[in-house]
């Protein structure tokens, strides 16, 4: 998705240099199973100098980091350019998120398996860094927006950390996606109903009956 | 008393929400023998209300099969006592409803748009919960219509649902390991076919279009719109109509339930004589009532084919003298599975009269030809035979499944007719219009 509407317009060739670098390195990374073992070596494959490379990143995990914010940069652009999702409650606006955010990783997916197959850690460290901020900053002016209009009941001291533990099921959904079989990853479109419905039924009030849905959807699925 | 039987609960904890159900109703069974051994005897009825009770919480939390399969067992009330039937039989479809951004999403796979671009308009939410789905209302072209769109995952979960219910069915029909699965495995086969929205939308068109080439009186379809359907989702028109409840309210005069009745009955003569496969979800929820006495049915997800040589067997065991006809009687009892080759002759001589007796009070309709459902004393029979059955030790012990599996849905569907002609209080015509295998289309 980002790539086309890039390749569209050639006004802007810096972005094009960083989209086509970060192309490049997923390609590299598919069709050998491992990283480039240099920026050098990396560069005078793709015919660019070196310092073309640093202007946009500092290392490979760099670059990394920036692909999976741009993820969901992409995730978001994406969702406030369909007319729609303004109007949409709270709870569906994270609903939609999560939607949308798998349509843009499933173009993505095999780099995303093969690189979390490598580094099972990947989810936890620092790769994620980045797109961690993004996503906070947005589930901040959710839950704002949410315990403005009542959907999210304001909490003394906790409210404060559900933007970490939004973030603790996003990475939920990311863990189920990438395990999952079924066809048209079904069973994570039903995980992320299941889990959204549980943590509004949280930070809303009335949270039991969900719990219990989600933890039987979950022993009958793993 | 209550603490003395209250549940381990580590064990509780432990063990999933089903576990803790089969723990309780052990719990209501220890409950029983113990108001048993102070009072003397204490009547089964609060034990089996316990123990429906329990249950039905339960499975009012479970969702999709292993609540459908409930309800077919609540249907069937011949397998269950009544006050376990009696629960059942509120257990209402509550799965969550789909999220609108699914159901975005699930048009967006199928048609590459949101419901808003295929449909002028489509409700936000969802207007009524199915098991396995939810239908939302849409328009298009000035053209109300009914969308109904699937939860995902389902098809895949209906084997982890119906393995969750085994350990209940299982005690309470007491019958070997064996012949449960070969129940289950009919019980399965159709509710994969109930997640299947392309064969259920052919079948929707199938038999509809068969029932008004034939011209049954009083009968109306939706129309099914198959470029607006899919994989998980089937576009019909919106039909009028009320629910047999709200339908029963308006008084409705005993010419008008007669005719409504009588319309039911040939839709299932029809199909069960002409088409092999009838609507084996008879429940009031499937179909729309009029004023003017004319009936919508809906909902085809649920079809049962009846296999020629159960055709066969079954409805020449409900033909008017053969249960005075020993020798025949015999035959096709062993046919239909009641009596097999392992029984002892002091099993044969248990259940041949117990056969003949159930086949001669739930035959009572085909073998009459004309027949009063108003009339409440039939069903207090069928009532007190089963709940007789079921209290009856010898047939209770004996762990022989009788019965061949066609006859699951067949009876269930003609359980779930009569019941719905009772509501109705209808007096109609039961002889067959089309019975005879020479006229089968």
């Amino acid at each position: 998705m980002v790539a086309k509407t890039k390749k569209n317009k050639p006004e802007n060739p810096e972005k094009d240099l960083q989209a086509t670098i970060t192309d490049a390195y997923i390609d590299f990374y598919l069709n050998k199973g491992k990283k480039p073992a240099s920026v050098y070596e990396f560069t005078s494959r793709l015919k660019i100098e070196e310092k073309d490379f640093y202007q946009f990143f500092g290392s490979f995990e760099g670059l990394e980091k920036s692909l999976w914010s741009g993820f969901l940069n992409t995730t978001l652009e994406t969702l406030s350019a369909s007319g729609e999702y303004e109007s949409y409650p709270v709870k569906e606006k994270l609903l939609s998120f999560y939607y949308t955010l798998a349509e843009v990783l499933k173009s993505k997916r095999s780099f995303i398996l093969l690189s979390t197959e490598k580094e099972a850690e990947l989810l936890k460290n620092h790769t994620l860094s980045k797109a961690r901020e993004v996503f906070q900053a947005y589930v901040s002016g959710l839950m704002e927006e949410g315990m403005e209009s009542g959907e999210i009941v304001k909490r003394p001291y906790i409210t404060e950390r559900y933007p970490e533990l939004l973030w603790l099921q996003l990475l939920f959904v990311l863990r189920f996606w990438i395990k999952d079989e079924s066809a048209g990853f079904e069973k994570t479109d039903a995980a992320i109903e299941k889990a959204v419905k549980v943590s509004f039924d949280l930070m809303g009030p009335g949270a039991v009956d969900s719990l219990i849905d989600m933890a039987k959807f979950l022993y009958h699925n793993r | 008393m209550k603490e003395q039987f209250s549940i381990p609960t580590g064990k509780v904890q432990r063990a999933s929400k089903f576990l803790t159900t089969g723990v309780k109703v052990g719990g209501n069974y220890l409950k029983h023998y113990a108001r048993k051994s102070i009072n003397g005897d204490t009547g089964k009825d609060q034990l089996h209300t316990d123990n429906a009770r329990d249950i039905y919480d339960t499975l009012s939390e479970l969702k999709g099969s292993a609540l459908k399969a409930a309800q077919m067992m609540s249907m069937d009330r011949n397998m269950l006592p009544r006050a376990y039937s009696d629960k059942f039989a509120m257990a209402q479809y509550s799965a969550p409803p789909l999220s609108y951004p699914l159901v975005v999403k699930t048009f967006r796979s199928a048609f590459g748009k949101a419901p808003t671009e295929v449909f002028d308009s489509f409700s936000h939410n969802a207007v009524n919960a199915a098991s396995i789905g939810q239908v939302h209302e849409a328009t298009l072209n000035g053209k109300k219509l009914a969308v109904k769109v699937q939860y995902p995952g389902v098809a895949d979960s209906v084997s982890s649902d119906l393995k969750l219910v085994k350990p209940f069915a299982l005690r309470i029909m007491n019958i070997t390991e064996s012949d449960f699965k070969l129940y289950m495995s009919e019980v399965e086969e159709r509710l994969l076919e109930e997640t299947d929205y392309q064969l259920e939308l052919k079948r929707s068109v199938m038999i509809s279009e068969a029932v008004l080439n034939e011209g049954i009186h009083g009968i109306y379809f939706p129309a099914y719109y198959p470029a607006l359907s899919g994989n998980r989702i089937i576009t019909m028109d919106w039909i009028e109509g009320m629910h047999l409840k709200e339908f029963l309210a308006t008084n409705p005069s005993q010419d008008i339930r007669n005719r409504i009745g009588q319309t039911l009955w040939d839709f299932y003569d029809f199909q069960m004589h002409r088409l092999r496969m009838v609507h084996a979800d008879p429940h009031p929820g499937n179909f729309l009532f009029r004023n003017d006495g004319s009936l919508g049915i809906i909902d085809f997800g649920c079809v049962k084919e009846v296999p020629d040589d159960f055709y066969d067997y079954y409805f020449r065991l409900h033909t008017p003298g053969v249960l005075d006809n020993p020798e025949l009687m015999t035959e096709l009892f062993t046919l239909n599975e009641f009596i097999t080759e392992k029984d002892s002759e002091a099993e044969k001589k248990l259940f041949i009269p117990l056969f003949r007796e159930i086949i001669g009070l739930m035959g009572k309709p085909f073998f009459a030809g004309k027949f009063d459902f108003g009339d409440s004393s039939f069903f207090e029979q069928v009532y007190h035979l089963s709940e007789s059955l079921y209290n009856n030790k010898e047939v209770r012990n004996s762990r022989t499944a009788r019965g061949s599996k066609h006859s699951l849905y067949i009876n269930r569907t003609y359980f779930g007719l009569y019941m719905l002609l009772h509501e109705l209080k209808a007096n109609i015509v039961t002889s067959s219009r089309y019975q005879g295998p020479e006229k089968k289309v």
